[in-house]
C-alpha cells in the first residue's frame, strides 16, 4: 500500500502512536513524531513509498520530539532520535522535516557498513549508473534533480551504497535536498517537479526537497552497475567541459567523499577500485543545466 | 647504500596496490593512507610488487624503461625513493640470503 | 530473586540456535537491543561461530555484517595502537601490562570478539608511573584534563592518572598503578597482580593471570556507578569463565585468589549474576563457596536492572531508580563520605553550569 493512498488522519494517527513504517529502498523506517508538519513533509514527498504493516522487521526507529513541553512556547525546538539516542543537538521546531532527512542520512551512514557509502548522488540510464560525487559547489544535487526531471532513474541524491559484496549500486530513492538558488533552478528547468516546504534559515541556507519520480521509488530494491564517476563543478557562464581523469586521482578524490572508507580498511579500498576499474573517471564543468543533461544522455547510450 | 639489500613489501601482507596506466595507488592497511604514485616511482613500485629485488636490479630496470638528462643522478634518486618508501611503511629492505 | 523478564537478546547470548525460529519482529527486537548494549558485533561472532550466519534473515545479518566490519577495522587499529605503546615505552624499564579488553585481545580470549571500546588500559607499578607517563608525552599523548581539581582528584585518591589522548591519533590511553583507587575499602595490592601477571608468548607484553582477568573484570563491573554497558560487562565475565573452566583447577584459584586479594564481594556478584542473567555454567559448589553475607534482596533488585540493555523494552518503572542507586553506591565505594558528598556537589553544581556535557 503507498502512503499516497493514505488520509492525513492515518498519517498523524500514525505518527502519534507506534509510528509510521515505510519502506525505502532496501531500508525500513520507523517514523514517530506529534509535529504536524512532519506528515504533511511525507505525503507530499513520500507518496509514492510503500507503508509497512507492523510485521516487518525495521531497520531505523526513529523519532521527532520537542526536547521539553515547557519549551513549546520559548523558542521552539525539536530533537532527532534513533531507538533512544540523540546523536544531534536540537534545532528549531519548524525545522523537523529538514531534521527528518538529515537524521535519517546519518542512520544510514552510520549503520550501514556492508556498503563503502560515498557522498555522491547516483542516478541510472540505460542500466548504467552515474556517480557524482558532492564535493562543495559541485552542485550534485541541482544535476541529479536535472537528470531524474529527464526521465532518468534517481538511485539516491546524497549517498552512493556500493555493496562491497557485489560492486553494484543499493538504491535509497530519498528526496532530493536542493540549497537556496537551486531550488528556483530546478522549478524554472522542470516545472513539473514537487518540490515541497522550503526551510528557511537552516545551517544550510534555504532547503527544499524535490519529490522521487515514482519509477525510482518502485524501483528501490534494483541495483545499478557503475559505469561513470564524475566530479562536477558548477561554474557561473562556464562552457560544459567533460575532461578524463586518470584512475589514480579519481580514486583518491572518490576516497576523501566517502563516510565510511577509513573503517572499512582494505574492504574500502578494494570497493573503490574495483568502482574504479569498472568505471569511467571525469571532471566535469557546467552551468548550463540543459547541456550537461544532453552530453549525459549521449555518455549513457 | 642497500648494496647486498633485498628490497621487497612487507611480509606481513598490509600493503596493498592497484595500477592504471602509469600510476599507481598504494594502500597501506595498518594506517589506512593511500599514496599515489607516478612515472619511475610507480615502474619501480611494480617491480616490487611482483617480487623483491635488488638495488642492482632495480637500477636495471629503470636504466632501460626511462630516458634522462645526462646529469640525472638515478642512483640517488632510486635509493632516496626507497628510503621515502620505507619511511611510509611500504617496502622492507632485508638482508639478501641468497646472494 | 526477582522475577526477572528475560530480554531477547540474553536468551540469544546463552543459546544462539533459539534465534533461528525467531520471527522478523523478534529480529527486529534484538537487533536494537543488541545495539543499544553494545554487543552487535559481539552477537555477529556467536552466530558465526555456531555457523549460523548463513541461516540469519538478510535484514538481520545487514546489520550484524555492518557492526562486524567496524569491528574487524577496530582489531587493526587496535593492533597497532598496542605497537604505538610499545615503542613508546620501549626506553622505560617497566613490563607492558595490559588491562581488560586490549589484554583479551593480545591474550586471544574469545571475550575479546566483538568487545568494542575507546580506551587502551595499561598498569605499571606506582614507582615508574612518572618515567612512563613521561615516556609516552614524548610520543605525542597529551593529557586531556586541565582543570586543576580533576587533575588533583585524580593524582590523590584515584588509581590511575587523568587519561592521556594523543594528538595525531586521538586515540585515548588510561594508566593505572592500581585497578581500583586508593580510597576503595577493599582495596587490592596491585603489586600481588603484578607478580602474578603472565608474559604473551614471543612479545614483551605482559596480561594479568586468568583469574586475576576474571576478578579484575568483575571489580570494575561492581564497583563502577555507569552501567551503559553493563550486559557487555557481564557478558565478557561469561565468555572468561566458560573459557577458563577448562582450565586445571580453576574455580578453586578462582576463589582462593578473590581472598588473597580481598575481592570476594564482586567475585560473588560476578558469579551470581553472570549465572542468572547469562546461565553461565558455574559449578554449584563454586557458588556456594562464593556466598557472602549480603542482602541480595535489595542488590537484586537493582542489579537485575542495570545489568539489562538501557533499552526502553528492557526497561521497568524502577530502572532509572536502580541506576541512580548504583551510581551513588560506586562512589560510596570507592571514597569515605567525607570525600565523597563535596565531590557529588562539585560535579552535580558543574553539570547545572554546563560545564560538563557528557
Amino acid at each position: 500500500m503507498k502512503l499516497d493512498t493514505l488520509s492525513k488522519k492515518t498519517v498523524v494517527r500514525a505518527l502519534n502512536s507506534d509510528g509510521l513504517r515505510f519502506k525505502i529502498g532496501g531500508f525500513n523506517v520507523c517514523l514517530s513524531s506529534s509535529v504536524p508538519a512532519v506528515a504533511e513533509h511525507l505525503l507530499c514527498l513520500y507518496g509514492a513509498f510503500d507503508v509497512l504493516d507492523n510485521t516487518a522487521f525495521i531497520d531505523f526507529y526513529t523519532a521527532l520530539e520537542p526536547p521539553s513541553k515547557l519549551r513549546r512556547f520559548f523558542r521552539p525546538q525539536v530533537n532527532f532520535s534513533f531507538d533512544g539516542y540523540f546523536p544531534f543537538k536540537p534545532l528549531p521546531y519548524k525545522q523537523a522535516s529538514a531534521m527528518f532527512e538529515w537524521g535519517l542520512n546519518w542512520c544510514i551512514a552510520s549503520h550501514s557498513h556492508q556498503y563503502l557509502i560515498i557522498h555522491a548522488s547516483v542516478v541510472e540510464r540505460n542500466g548504467q549508473a552515474f556517480i557524482f560525487p558532492g564535493t562543495p559547489g559541485s552542485g550534485k544535487s541541482t544535476l541529479c534533480a536535472a537528470l531524474v526531471s529527464r526521465g532518468w532513474r534517481l538511485l539516491s541524491d546524497e549517498m552512493t551504497l556500493l555493496s562491497v559484496n557485489d560492486g553494484c549500486v543499493y538504491p535509497v530513492p530519498r528526496p532530493i535536498s536542493l540549497k537556496n538558488r537551486s531550488i528556483d533552478v530546478i522549478q524554472d528547468f522542470a516545472p513539473d517537479a514537487v518540490i515541497g516546504e522550503v526551510f528557511k534559515n537552516t545551517a544550510k541556507g534555504s532547503i527544499g526537497h524535490v519529490r522521487p519520480s515514482d519509477d525510482s521509488v518502485a524501483l528501490g530494491e534494483i541495483p545499478a552497475q557503475p559505469a561513470k564517476l564524475i566530479f562536477p563543478k558548477y561554474e557561473r557562464d562556464s562552457n560544459t567541459v567533460l575532461t578524463p581523469l586518470s584512475k589514480s586521482r579519481a580514486l583518491l578524490k572518490a576516497a576523501e567523499n566517502c563516510f565510511n572508507y577509513n573503517i572499512l580498511g582494505l574492504k574500502g579500498f578494494t570497493s573503490l577500485s574495483n568502482l574504479i576499474d569498472a568505471s569511467d573517471c571525469y571532471e566535469f564543468k557546467y552551468s548550463h543545466l540543459e547541456e550537461a543533461v544532453a552530453l549525459f544522455t549521449d555518455l549513457a547510450h | 647504500m642497500f648494496e647486498n639489500n633485498l628490497i621487497g613489501l612487507p611480509i606481513v601482507p598490509v600493503i596493498h596496490c592497484r595500477f592504471w596506466d602509469e600510476e599507481c595507488v598504494i594502500y597501506n592497511q595498518l594506517t589506512g593512507d593511500a599514496h599515489l604514485i607516478d612515472g619511475m616511482g610507480a615502474e619501480v613500485f611494480k617491480i616490487l610488487s611482483e617480487k623483491a629485488a635488488t638495488r642492482i636490479q632495480l637500477l636495471q630496470t629503470i636504466n632501460s624503461n626511462f630516458e634522462w638528462e645526462m646529469d640525472f643522478d638515478a642512483e640517488g634518486f632510486l635509493d632516496n625513493l626507497i628510503l621515502e618508501y620505507q619511511k611510509l611503511g611500504l617496502v622492507d629492505v632485508t638482508e639478501n640470503t641468497s646472494a | 530473586m526477582k522475577s526477572f523478564q528475560q530480554p531477547i537478546l540474553c536468551t540469544v547470548l546463552i543459546d544462539p540456535q533459539l534465534a533461528l525460529t525467531f520471527t522478523l519482529r523478534q529480529w527486529d527486537l534484538l537487533i536494537r537491543q543488541a545495539r543499544s548494549a553494545n554487543l552487535l558485533a559481539r552477537l555477529g561472532y556467536l552466530f558465526e561461530s555456531a555457523e549460523l550466519l548463513n541461516q540469519l534473515p538478510t535484514q538481520a545479518l545487514a546489520h550484524i555484517m555492518s557492526a562486524q566490519a567496524y569491528a574487524d577495522r577496530f582489531y587493526i587499529s587496535l593492533q597497532r595502537e598496542i605497537s604505538c605503546i610499545q615503542e613508546a615505552l620501549h626506553s622505560v624499564n617497566a613490563p607492558l601490562v595490559l588491562l581488560k579488553g586490549s589484554a583479551y585481545f593480545m591474550a586471544g580470549n574469545i571475550a575479546a570478539k566483538g568487545r568494542l571500546f575507546s580506551d587502551v588500559d595499561i598498569l605499571v607499578p606506582e614507582d615508574k608511573l612518572p618515567a612512563v607517563e613521561d615516556a609516552l608525552m614524548k610520543a605525542g599523548w597529551m593529557t586531556n584534563t586541565i582543570d586543576p581539581y580533576d587533575q588533583k582528584y585524580y593524582r590523590q585518591w584515584m588509581h590511575e592518572i587523568p587519561p592521556l589522548r594523543h594528538l595525531k591519533r586521538q586515540t585515548t590511553i588510561d594508566v593505572h598503578h592500581n585497578i581500583l583507587p586508593k580510597t576503595t575499602q577493599f582495596c587490592p595490592d596491585a603489586n600481588k597482580l603484578l607478580a602474578n601477571s603472565v608474559k604473551l608468548p614471543n612479545q614483551n607484553i605482559w596480561i594479568l593471570a586468568p583469574e586475576d582477568r576474571v576478578l579484575h573484570s568483575a571489580m570494575h563491573l561492581f564497583h563502577e556507578g555507569e552501567f551503559a554497558q553493563g550486559l557487555r560487562d557481564l557478558s565478557d565475565l561469561d565468555l572468561l569463565l566458560k573459557e577458563f573452566s577448562t582450565q586445571v583447577n580453576f574455580w578453586e584459584k578462582l576463589l582462593l585468589r578473590a581472598n588473597e586479594v580481598q575481592q570476594q564481594i564482586p567475585l560473588f556478584y560476578a558469579l551470581r549474576y553472570s549465572k542468572h542473567i547469562l546461565q553461565t555454567p558455574i559449578p554449584e559448589s563454586v557458588l556456594e563457596a562464593s556466598k557472602q553475607r549480603i542482602n541480595t534482596t535489595l542488590m537484586d533488585a537493582l542489579f537485575l536492572r542495570a545489568l539489562l540493555p538501557d533499552h526502553d523494552s528492557c526497561n521497568d518503572k524502577w530502572t532509572g531508580l536502580a541506576r541512580s542507586l548504583l551510581f551513588i553506591r560506586s562512589h560510596w565505594l570507592k571514597m569515605p563520605v567525607y570525600l565523597m558528598v563535596p565531590h557529588l556537589i562539585r560535579k552535580t553544581y558543574r553539570r547545572i553550569l554546563g560545564k560538563e556535557l557528557h
